[in-house]
This record gives structure tokens, C-alpha cells and sequence, in this order.
């Protein structure tokens, strides 16, 4: 080995012997959430819907839904309590989230659940989109005043920095919304005005 | 879903560690390296047509790396972030430094001051061990570049650190 064949090889290990350490850490959960298998469930629930009516079941009890559905809620809506559906094959958000849809402006975030945009669809719901620490999804608002779910995904976790940056809206949920939106969305007054009055018809 | 889908995110899975030493090199502070892995990983995820199982997964995914890093850069200047090299919180035992870990401290700095250039090529060349021309085509340049590259790293080293090795 010629002088500067050992010198590089001294220059490595002391390069290892600084920067290997990392190697023996553990994968933070983040990093290992990524690359989990199965791949985070994004479901079309009108897809849902349109084979689960095909079939001209009732799917009126949460055991009706079978995996896919189970998945989607118990695999991406991590600790969100859905509300049973009531006699019709809808997901309707409940507890915090529900209050989030109701109450909260994109202008004003607070709590675990935050919204982004809202905007009167086709059919002339009110539909928002809203995402927590793991999920992110959109929401229209029913004639009993129950936000039924049109689309969820999973959201990688956040890692502050550079990721702050990125929307947290995953692009099934942004497809969805843009699927369903007439129109432009809502700027930071219409919403307040919305808002207060309820969500007018 | 692409069938290679499987099998890339398992590979990544195996070299996650990998990954994150080169962050380190790259970003310095483990946070931003970390960060930098996941922004990373999400892109390859979405290019699975860009990779062939049974080929080169670490400089594909170091190539990935390289570029967001130089994107979160340019990012950072347009915020108007001052980019000055960061004193990277060093985490030792209790009970007194040993003589390598200080020494590892020292290293770890010392690299943190090279350029971005630099501090690239002793990462992927030096730290991950790809020969020049895998670094060359990791990085999209021609080998001298690299040969240069390594050479005036290895000299910023020895003027920071004195004794070298």
C-alpha cells in the first residue's frame, strides 16, 4: 500500500468511527411508518358504496363492512370515534373531528383536528377537509347535519422542518375534492359567514 | 399499485440506516437528517418506474437525498434562514467523555464546516464507500470532478482537524 492508500484508509475509519454510530440507533417510527406493509389504505367510499349496493345489501351494522372498510377505519382513523351509520351505508365523522367540521375556521386551527378548505360541492353539500396527526379527509355535510365521509388517507407524520412546508393533504383527498367541488373554495370570510349561520342549505 | 412496490419499500426498510448516516453527513443536525430521509423515501415511493429490483438502491436513493437537500437549501434562502453551520447538540454519557468520543465530536464538526460540495463527497465517497464513479453517476458529474472533489475535501479535513488522521 502506497503512504497515501494507508492515509485514506486511516481518514475512513476515523470518519466510521464518527459517523457510524447512527447505524446502531433505533429507526425512529416515522421513518419505519413509511414503508409499512400493508401500504396505507386510501379507499373510494363511493366505489365502496356503488359494490356494496350492487349487491343490494343493507349495510346498516358496522360488521357488514367486512376488511376493507375495517381497514380504512381502524388502520387510518386512528383514535377518531366513528358514529354507527345511521340505517344508510355512510361513515360520518363523531367526536372531535364532527366538532372540528362544525366549528373550527382554517383561519383559527385548535386542537388535534385541522381544516383546510371548504366549498359548496355539485350537489349542493357543504364539504370541508380536515386532517390530525396520522389521517387527513373530506367531509360533506348531510341534511341531518351529519358530516358523511367521502374520502380519507393515511398522512405520513409529521416531522417539523422541512416537512412544515408540505400540505398535509394527501392527493387521494385533494382528487376528492376536486371530484366534487362547483366552484372555488371558500376564502376565510365566507367561511366565518358559513359557519355562524350553521351551514345553510 | 406497481409490482415493485413491495419489494422497494422493503429494500428501503433495509437500508434505512444507511440513509440515515448519509443524512447525517448531508444535514448536519439529526433532526434535518431524518427529515431529509423522509422527504426522500416519499419521493422514491412515487418513482417506482425509475428503479429496477436487483439494481443500485443506494445511489439511487443518495441521488434522491442529494437533490431534496439542495431544494430544501435553495427553500431555506428563499426564507431568508441564515445558514451558518449548526453546533450539532451532542448527546454523551454520563461519566466522562472517552478519547473517541470526543474525537468523534471533533470529526463530526470538522465535516459539518466543509462546504456543500465537499462535505457530499466525503459523505458518499469516504463515509458510504462508493467508488468515484459511483459518486460521479450518483451525482451526475464527471469522475475528475469527484477525484477533485475528494482531494480538496481531504485537505479542508486536515486544515480543520490538524492532525489527519
Amino acid at each position: 500500500m502506497t503512504l497515501n492508500d494507508e492515509q485514506l484508509k486511516a481518514e475512513r475509519q476515523r470518519l466510521s468511527a464518527a459517523f457510524d454510530g447512527v447505524l446502531n440507533e433505533l429507526v425512529p417510527d416515522r421513518l419505519k411508518a413509511l414503508l409499512a406493509e400493508p401500504a396505507p389504505q386510501v379507499v373510494d367510499l363511493d366505489a365502496v358504496r356503488a359494490k356494496v349496493q350492487g349487491k343490494g345489501r343493507a349495510m346498516s351494522s358496522w360488521a357488514a363492512w367486512g376488511g376493507m372498510a375495517a381497514t380504512l377505519v381502524l388502520g387510518t382513523l386512528i383514535g377518531t370515534r366513528l358514529a354507527p351509520p345511521s340505517g344508510d351505508d355512510r361513515l360520518v365523522a363523531s367526536g372531535a373531528i364532527a366538532t372540528a367540521l362544525d366549528q373550527q375556521l382554517a383561519s383559527a386551527p385548535a386542537g388535534p383536528v385541522a381544516t383546510q378548505i371548504s366549498f359548496k360541492a355539485r350537489d349542493g353539500r357543504w364539504c370541508r377537509s380536515f386532517s390530525t396527526a396520522t389521517s387527513a379527509g373530506l367531509a360533506c355535510r348531510e341534511p341531518d347535519g351529519a358530516w358523511a365521509l367521502q374520502q380519507v388517507a393515511a398522512t405520513a407524520a409529521p416531522g417539523g422542518g422541512m416537512r412544515q412546508a408540505a400540505s398535509p393533504l394527501p392527493p387521494a383527498v385533494l382528487a376528492a375534492v376536486d371530484g366534487l367541488m362547483a366552484g372555488e373554495a371558500l376564502n376565510a370570510e365566507q367561511e366565518r359567514t358559513a359557519r355562524d349561520a350553521g351551514w345553510p342549505r | 399499485m406497481p409490482d415493485s412496490l413491495p419489494e422497494l419499500r422493503q429494500e428501503i426498510a433495509a437500508l434505512l440506516p444507511r440513509l440515515r448516516r448519509f443524512g447525517r453527513t448531508l444535514a448536519r443536525s439529526p433532526e434535518d437528517a431524518d427529515d431529509l430521509v423522509q422527504v426522500a423515501i416519499e419521493k422514491a415511493l412515487t418513482r417506482t418506474d425509475q428503479w429496477a429490483p436487483g439494481t443500485r438502491l443506494d445511489s439511487w436513493m443518495f441521488r434522491i437525498m442529494q437533490n431534496a437537500w439542495i431544494d430544501e437549501l435553495r427553500a431555506r434562502e428563499r426564507r431568508g434562514q441564515t445558514f451558518l453551520p449548526e453546533e450539532e447538540g451532542e448527546h454523551v454519557g454520563d461519566g466522562a467523555t472517552t478519547g473517541s468520543q470526543l474525537d468523534a465530536i471533533l470529526v463530526r464538526k470538522a465535516v459539518a464546516k466543509l462546504s456543500e460540495e465537499h462535505r457530499t463527497v466525503v459523505g458518499l465517497v469516504l463515509v458510504e464507500g462508493l467508488s468515484y464513479s459511483e459518486a460521479a453517476e450518483t451525482l451526475g458529474v464527471p469522475v475528475g470532478t469527484i477525484t477533485s472533489r475528494v482531494a480538496r475535501a481531504r485537505e479542508a479535513l486536515q486544515e480543520l482537524l490538524g492532525e489527519w488522521p
